[in-house]
């Protein structure tokens, strides 16, 4: 009878405890671009969400898109939260993100035009103009038409390897169109004035890279991220910020398809969404908080390159994600075309 | 015919369970997941089982991203065999510690990290990096060789430059030095000999060499991906882009379909003609006709080869110690603190454990599986061998990114990723033709009659493996086991997808530390294998010696 007793305890006890497991888990997995950034969500946004939850959040980094693609067919999720760039959730809404609950959809204090249904504005960045002031100590170019003006500003200049949400606007820009009127994109005339500087770019691909070229002089003048600038300038590279006609960006928070707890992935989010987390991520690494009105406290060189002050947000240019996320594969064609002609 | 075939498997028995093991191994974790990626190619919806095909041949971007990819391929090819061959001969011309020397700096070049080199090859390549700023001292303009074809070919170059080398050594190590006295002796000129027999006899090595390169610069990423620059991508870099950026897999299946075959159009006539596992072989070393006095320009030559080999790897030495997160060169200020996060950081001596881990099992998994499969080669027809020998090669062909796409796939439903067992299949897959080359070709030389004798003194066959075979075949086995060791250690791609959070190898460990982040731990980490590395050839180096002597 006291066995029976035990094993009916243990059984009771057992049962308790699946189903409590069931209700949370131990630990959730936020997946980014890796790096110092996931170590400061890690360091701010996880850390309160451990102690309000008490619930361990682990980061994992790179995301890639083939990776979620193979989790989401296999029904084998292990990334509870993933931050993208917003042309995936626009591509992808409801195939490999699922939709967010009501309150993290339609949210009012974030920059129009990077969320949708499957992805709220996390953090961003500015794509910027920065020039070397060793070479050019009396001012470099100010603006992207002198960005594209060899014979006044000779030099090496920096470009991002990718298609979308960059290149071609300021191309387009160079050429003398609006920023308002970007959109479609002429692809023909951006890629003519691409043209005209393909001998003097060099290309960076990850955003270490980036930061590298700048430590060591490698190019006169880049487009660069500005949470990416921010360690080559406080590192002391002789570069300086351009804040015209830079283009915002922001990448979105997103609960891929099939995850075990849909509701601890959504509580997670809402506590990214505070306030505080956003200005501590900010403070640790420079991104601009995806929060409207968050407060960062930066040093010299974060307040340089800090993307999010009223003056730099307002002049911003946004551009428009939705098209070029239906567009995406033509303009990713186009680009390995031009790059290989 | 049921009957005949009946009659083959009793008749092939003992040889059919041998080969059973690396056969189901690699059919259940290699073939059918690439293949199942490979179908991919064929959906093309409502425009036809080929369109990718066609898509991809009518897009002149996409045919000259091939062209290129061959032509990169066969010039460092060619760059290797021109490089590589007079070193190789004065290998086979010398003995003692020369022949320890020169061996030495090969395998130590062989045995760096790939990650190490790539990162050093950034770091001369660049603009205000060592080689243009070198070049400016010599009062010329600079060169800028990051970003260019020429730049990734020679760093591919010096990559590649051992794999050219071992097998072009041992293919001349065997050639029957008394051939040329012969000749001499019957008035042939120097030149004549080295024409008509020298040559023609180290052809197996060449061909070795170059096959091995070939198709290792075919599907190279790392090199290209992180020297090289969109504007002259190569198709691996193509694959990954559509990969990556567009999801379009069937499109990447299609190129990957291409590749393959282009790399199985070279690797099946050479390996039809030319015995080209045999010639990595470590054949009866004879001490005829070598130590005589070789040309001056030889060691000079072979003096720039050592300089290639060795020099670019030790400019990671200086970036190990900045005071900064910094990789500028030259690095400001010094301090210890990389090499301590090093070995107190979670990430970083978490990721060396596992690699050791993963790396100690998978030698031993390839090993067993080699050996089998080498037992197997022994009993059976040309045709059969080349078929095995086919079999083992193909994971050296496949691109790496459809390997781990469908090994990634495969461990998700069986919940492998993450795991060791995962990662020690995973890299079992990619070491297992460099552990069986060395491993089949001892066996093949074996003389069979030592096996019959000990057979006819009534030893069953377990004993004759362990007491006589086993003893014979284990230089090869060695080596076939420091080859995988080395390349699990090694290895990137694949873990990249296999590895997850809490487990890492210590080469994605690195990896990220380029691409995503600036993390000089990547330099006092390469600086302390790369000193590993010396300390271990260098060790085996005097071992040798003594035991020789």
């Amino acid at each position: 009878m006291k066995k029976l007793t035990t094993f009916v305890t243990i059984v009771a006890t057992a049962l308790a405890g699946s189903v409590a497991a069931q209700d949370k888990p131990e630990q959730i997995v936020v997946a980014n671009t890796g790096g110092p950034y996931l170590q400061a969500v890690l360091d701010a946004t996880g850390k309160a969400f451990e102690e309000k939850t008490g619930i361990e959040v682990l980061g994992d980094g790179p995301q890639t898109l083939p990776q979620l693609q193979q989790m989401v067919q296999a029904n084998r999720v292990t990334w509870d939260v993933v931050e993208v760039p917003p042309v995936f959730t626009m591509r992808y809404c409801g195939e490999l993100f699922q939709e967010l609950p009501a309150d993290l959809q339609n949210y009012d204090n974030v920059l129009p035009g990077f969320a949708n249904k499957c992805g709220i504005n996390i953090a961003g960045y500015a794509n910027i103009m920065l020039y070397n002031t060793k070479v050019f100590p009396d001012g470099g170019p100010q603006n992207w038409s002198e960005f594209f003006d060899t014979e006044k500003f000779p030099g090496k200049r920096g470009l991002w390897d990718g298609a979308e949400g960059v290149n071609l606007e300021i191309a387009l820009m160079a050429d003398g169109v609006a920023p308002e009127d970007l959109y479609p994109l002429d692809l023909d005339r951006a890629f003519a004035k691409l043209d005209t500087i393909r001998d003097d770019i060099v290309f960076w691909r990850s955003g270490a890279q980036s930061t590298q070229m700048m430590e060591s002089e490698e190019v006169d003048m880049m487009m660069a991220w500005s949470s990416r600038a921010y360690p080559a300038l406080k590192n002391g590279a002789p570069f300086e910020p351009v804040w015209n006609q830079h283009i915002i960006y922001n990448n979105v928070l997103t609960i891929p398809m099939g995850v075990p707890y849909p509701e601890v992935s959504a509580d997670f989010i809402r506590t990214a969404m505070e306030p505080a987390q956003q200005a501590r991520v900010s403070e640790l690494y420079p991104v601009t908080p995806g929060l409207i009105g968050a407060e960062p406290e930066l040093d010299e060189a974060g307040e340089k390159v800090f993307a999010g002050t009223k003056e730099r947000a307002e002049s911003a240019v946004v551009p428009n994600i939705q098209w070029v996320a239906d567009n995406s594969e033509e303009i990713n064609r186009r680009w390995t075309e031009w790059l290989n002609n | 015919m049921s009957s005949g075939s009946q009659n083959f498997l009793a008749r092939n028995k003992g040889m059919l369970m041998l080969m059973a093991p690396i056969v189901a191994f690699l059919a259940v974790f290699f073939a059918w997941p690439v293949v199942l990626v490979l179908t991919h190619s064929f959906d093309g919806g409502e425009a036809g089982t080929f369109s990718q095909y066609n898509e991809f041949f009518t897009s002149s971007t996409y045919l000259r991203i091939v062209v290129r990819t061959i032509w990169v391929a066969l010039l460092v090819t060619g760059l290797c065999l021109l490089i590589g061959y007079p070193y190789a001969y004065l290998m086979a011309r010398t003995k003692g510690w020369t022949l320890a020397i020169l061996t030495g700096v090969v395998l130590l070049s062989f045995f760096t990290s790939v990650m190490v080199r790539s990162f050093a090859w950034i770091v001369m390549l660049q603009r205000n990096g060592i080689i243009d700023n070198f070049v400016k001292w010599l009062g010329f303009e600079g060169l800028v060789l990051r970003g260019t074809t020429t730049g990734v070919t020679a760093a591919m170059v010096q990559v590649m430059l051992p794999f050219m080398i071992l097998p072009l050594y041992s293919a001349m190590a065997g050639i029957d030095k008394r051939l040329e006295r012969a000749s001499t002796s019957l008035g042939a000129t120097k030149w004549t000999t080295f024409r008509d027999i020298w040559f023609p006899l180290s052809m197996p090595g060449v061909i070795g060499g170059s096959v091995i390169v070939f198709v290792t610069s075919l599907g190279f990423y790392l090199i290209p991906g992180l020297v090289g620059s969109p504007s002259n991508q190569l198709l691996s870099h193509l694959i990954y882009s559509l990969i990556n950026t567009v999801l379009n897999i069937p499109l990447a299946s299609a190129a990957s379909v291409i590749m393959l075959l282009m790399a199985l159009l070279v690797v099946l006539p050479a390996m039809m003609r030319f015995d080209v596992t045999g010639s990595i072989s470590s054949r009866f070393y004879s001490e005829e006709g070598r130590g005589g006095r070789q040309s001056p320009w030889l060691w000079i030559w072979a003096g720039l080869v050592i300089a290639l080999l060795l020099v670019p790897s030790l400019v990671v030495i200086p970036l190990s110690f900045p005071e900064n997160r910094s990789f500028a060169f030259p690095p400001e200020g010094f301090s210890w603190r990389w090499y301590e996060n090093f070995f107190s950081s979670r990430e970083w001596w978490g990721a060396f454990i596992t690699s050791l881990q993963v790396a100690i099992l998978v030698t031993f998994s390839s090993t067993i599986l080699s050996v089998l499969a080498g037992l197997a080669l022994r009993r059976s027809s040309t045709r059969m061998r080349t078929m095995i020998r086919a079999l083992v090669l193909t994971p050296r062909i496949v691109p790496g990114v459809i390997i781990a796409l469908a090994v990634y796939g495969l461990f998700l439903d069986w919940r492998l990723n993450i795991t060791t067992t995962g990662f020690v299949i995973a890299h079992t897959i990619m070491a297992l033709p460099f552990a069986f080359i060395p491993i089949a070709a001892t066996l093949e030389q074996f003389d069979t009659r030592f096996e019959q004798a000990a057979a006819s003194l009534g030893a069953s066959r377990l004993t004759t493996f362990f007491q006589i075979i086993l003893p014979l075949i284990s230089t090869g086995m060695m080596t076939g086991a420091l080859f995988a060791f080395v390349i699990s250690f090694d290895e990137v791609v694949v873990s990249l997808f296999v590895g997850g959070v809490g487990m890492r190898t210590l080469p994605v460990q690195m990896f990220r530390s380029v691409a995503n982040d600036i993390d000089p731990t990547i330099a006092a980490a390469s600086t302390m294998l790369l000193l590993l590395t010396a300390l271990i050839v260098i060790a085996s180096t005097i071992f040798t010696q003594r035991r020789n002597r």
